[in-house]
């Protein structure tokens, strides 16, 4: 097919080298020059002492985290009985807080935990203070709670009922669940905790909300005291190979489960048929889902006092700078998965090097993903290429999910259906816009949805390439957060809740429709 | 004895079996015919006890098993064989433990025994070690 003809090749591999190729080689040869220089260097990529603490720690939260998310998730997503109507947007409200950039749930998760320490103070009980390992894991597993829940419920999607009810022929709901529906969903359920532990890892706003030191925040603060480069990349390798030995099993399966035309029913799980244990141990899990919706609505709405306008229109400039950052980053996303995707879906040598390539992106810190747009923005000269660094920056640190979900997808396609596009054409090129693209777009609004949730909620690597005078949404909030402005705070993370919401809604309505139509 | 009165089935909000009187002696064979899509395959699912009815009832042996909304036997207690359109062999489990997941509730030893002689009567005990889907070892 013309997708695999050679201009089509070359130009993936161009545009994949472009974007996620040159900055990597940048920071890489800026590592080797300070090796060269010196050598003694060569230790910062060796963690010893206090930071093999740090990475200890890191990997602690990290996973405390994916099993936490991996438990509460799968079970919840038992509880949630797949529903059309009023029942299912309900359903969907659930999943609203995905949306929503971790630092707004921290905000959510300590004002709930101030009140409370002040419910208990009535009572004469005297509680820690709602800070350190427990509180960041408490409020990372809700953060990604969503996510894993929606993995599992496609991962639900992704079983043929006939299987379930064959089970069903011969045992119990609990006996079906435990030996045939968890078992046939697990690798995609065990990706999804791996996916939520290389985010954690990576992950600087709620670790320093919550005074944990962890090894991407001492990143940032190496690179802020030395403003050497090299020293942060030379630090971030242990934390990159974690990552990636996380990421390689875990991407492929996440990405056919999201983009696999899900069956008429799939295996509603028949969750009321089920012992009472488990039905209680759901119902808990939903709950909490519930809670931290809840609890995010009630946190914003409460702050909400007098300078509400005031504070939107003081927040209009960097509400600008996100938007422009988001569609530029999306746009760029789309074409790179348009070009990549066909190059990777039946990968040969140079399919597999180029995953690999995609791959080391997802795996970096964004302090270190920032550090080199930098350097590559240092060798360009002009004052444009700092204006578009940082969305650049999001495509590099992001389009990754918009590759690997469209090459999945197309790895799964029908080509017969293809073929038949191309062999009936009326004009030249008519399949490609006609059958080909029509195909894809189920998968490239979903992968638009995910880009944009991403990069409007992106700290790391934006606080190291915004230009002098320009912040994004999130860093304005982030900045408000640590000064503890909590009115302002409330309303510009309504704002930027609202924003979010109407940038992905058509989104996702279109991708709800595309997916009825293939 | 099965015996299907005022049947009705509504799927994703569409009716797709409605009224239908059914009543099965001991030892009578019926074939149900259809045109595709007609709800061959969803009226054995209700005779089952995999999708409750949403009007009517089902009786196996005189015994209400399922009535409007309400499934009150469990499919695996009532004693009802089924093949599948599509086999339905579990692609995680061996050949051994596919069979034995349907002996479940016998002990151990027995299960054993009996799962062999299956095997062998099918003349694939050579398989028993086999995964049923060559996609588990992916
Ligand atoms: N879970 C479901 N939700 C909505 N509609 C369904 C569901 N399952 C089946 N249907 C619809 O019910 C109708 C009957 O389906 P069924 O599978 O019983 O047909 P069938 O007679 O077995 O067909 P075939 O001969 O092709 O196997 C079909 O129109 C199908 O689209
Ligand atoms: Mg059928």
């Amino acid at each position: 097919m013309a997708t695999g003809s050679r201009w089509w090749r070359i130009a993936g591999t161009v545009a994949a080298l472009a974007v996620f190729g040159l900055p990597l080689l940048a920071l890489g040869l800026d590592a080797i020059r300070s090796l060269t220089v010196n050598p003694a260097l060569a230790h910062l990529a060796i963690p010893s002492g206090r930071t093999l603490v740090l990475l200890a720690r890191t990997c602690a939260l990290a996973g405390a985290t994916a099993i936490l998310c991996l438990v509460a998730g799968t079970t919840a997503s038992l509880a949630l009985p797949r529903a059309s109507g009023r029942m299912g947007w309900l359903r969907m409200a659930l999943f609203v807080p995905i949306v929503i950039p971790p630092y707004i749930h921290a905000l959510a998760w300590m004002r709930a935990a101030e009140w409370f320490r002040r419910m208990v103070a009535v009572a004469g009980v005297r509680l820690p203070a709602f800070q350190g390992f427990g509180a960041a894991l408490w409020v990372q597993g809700m953060v990604y709670l969503p996510l894993t829940a929606g993995i599992a419920l496609a991962a639900w999607s992704m079983i043929d009922p006939q299987l379930e009810d064959a089970a069903l022929m011969r045992g119990s709901q609990d006996r079906s669940l435990w030996r045939v529906v968890l078992p046939l969903a697990r690798p995609v359920l065990l990706s999804g905790a791996l996916l939520v532990f290389v985010l954690c890892m990576g992950d600087l706003a709620i670790p320093s909300l919550f005074s944990v030191n962890t090894y991407a925040l001492e990143l940032y603060a190496r690179f802020s005291a030395t403003g050497r480069i090299s020293d942060v990349t030379l630090m971030a390798v242990p934390i990159v190979l974690i990552g990636l030995a996380a990421l390689v099993p875990a991407i492929r399966s996440i990405s056919a489960a999201v983009s696999a035309p899900s069956t008429r029913e799939g295996v509603a799980p028949g969750f009321w048929r089920s012992s009472r244990w488990t039905r209680c141990l759901c119902v808990g899990a939903v709950c909490l889902l519930a809670a931290d919706t809840a609890g995010l609505c009630a946190s914003m709405l409460s702050g909400l006092r007098g300078a509400l306008w005031t504070a939107v229109v003081d927040a209009a400039p960097s509400v600008w700078v996100s938007v422009r950052m988001a569609l530029f980053a999306c746009a760029l996303s789309m074409i790179l998965a348009i070009a990549v995707a066909p190059l990777i879906s039946h990968p040969g040598p140079q399919g597999w090097s180029l995953c690999a390539l995609i791959l080391i992106p997802l795996a970096l810190p964004g302090p270190v993903a920032g550090t080199g747009a930098l350097l590559v923005g240092g060798v360009v000269h002009g004052e444009w290429i700092a204006q578009v660094t940082p969305a650049l920056l999001m495509a590099f640190r992001f389009a990754p999910f918009a590759c690997l979900m469209t090459g999945a997808r197309l790895a799964r396609a029908d080509m017969d259906a293809v073929d038949a596009g191309r062999v009936f054409e009326r004009r030249r090129g008519n399949w490609m816009f006609r059958v080909w693209l029509p195909m894809l777009l189920p998968v490239l609004m979903a992968a638009i949805l995910v880009v944009a949730i991403l990069v409007v909620g992106e700290v790391g690597g934006s606080l190291m390439v915004m230009p002098p005078g320009q912040q994004p949404l999130s860093i304005t909030i982030y900045n408000y957060l640590h000064y503890g402005a909590s009115g302002t705070v409330s309303t510009l993370c309504l704002a930027l809740f609202v924003g979010v919401l109407l940038l992905t809604i058509p989104g996702f309505v279109s991708w709800r429709r595309a997916w009825r139509l293939t | 004895m099965i015996e299907c009165t005022g049947l009705g089935v509504a799927l994703g909000g569409r009716a797709i079996l409605s009224n239908l009187e059914l009543t099965v002696a001991d030892g009578e064979r019926i074939v149900v015919m259809g045109r595709s899509g007609a709800g061959k395959t969803t009226l054995l699912r209700v005779l089952a006890g995999l999708v409750a009815p949403s009007e009517g009832s089902v009786r196996l042996d005189g015994k209400l098993a399922s009535t409007a909304g309400n499934i009150r036997m469990e499919p695996s207690r009532r004693d009802i064989g089924f093949v599948f359109q599509a086999g339905a062999l579990w692609p995680h489990m061996t050949v051994a433990q596919n069979v034995l997941y349907g002996l479940g509730d016998l002990p151990r030893p027995e299960a054993r025994r009996r799962m062999t002689e299956a095997l062998e009567a099918c003349k694939v005990a050579d398989l028993a070690l086999r995964c049923t889907s060559s996609w588990t070892n992916r």
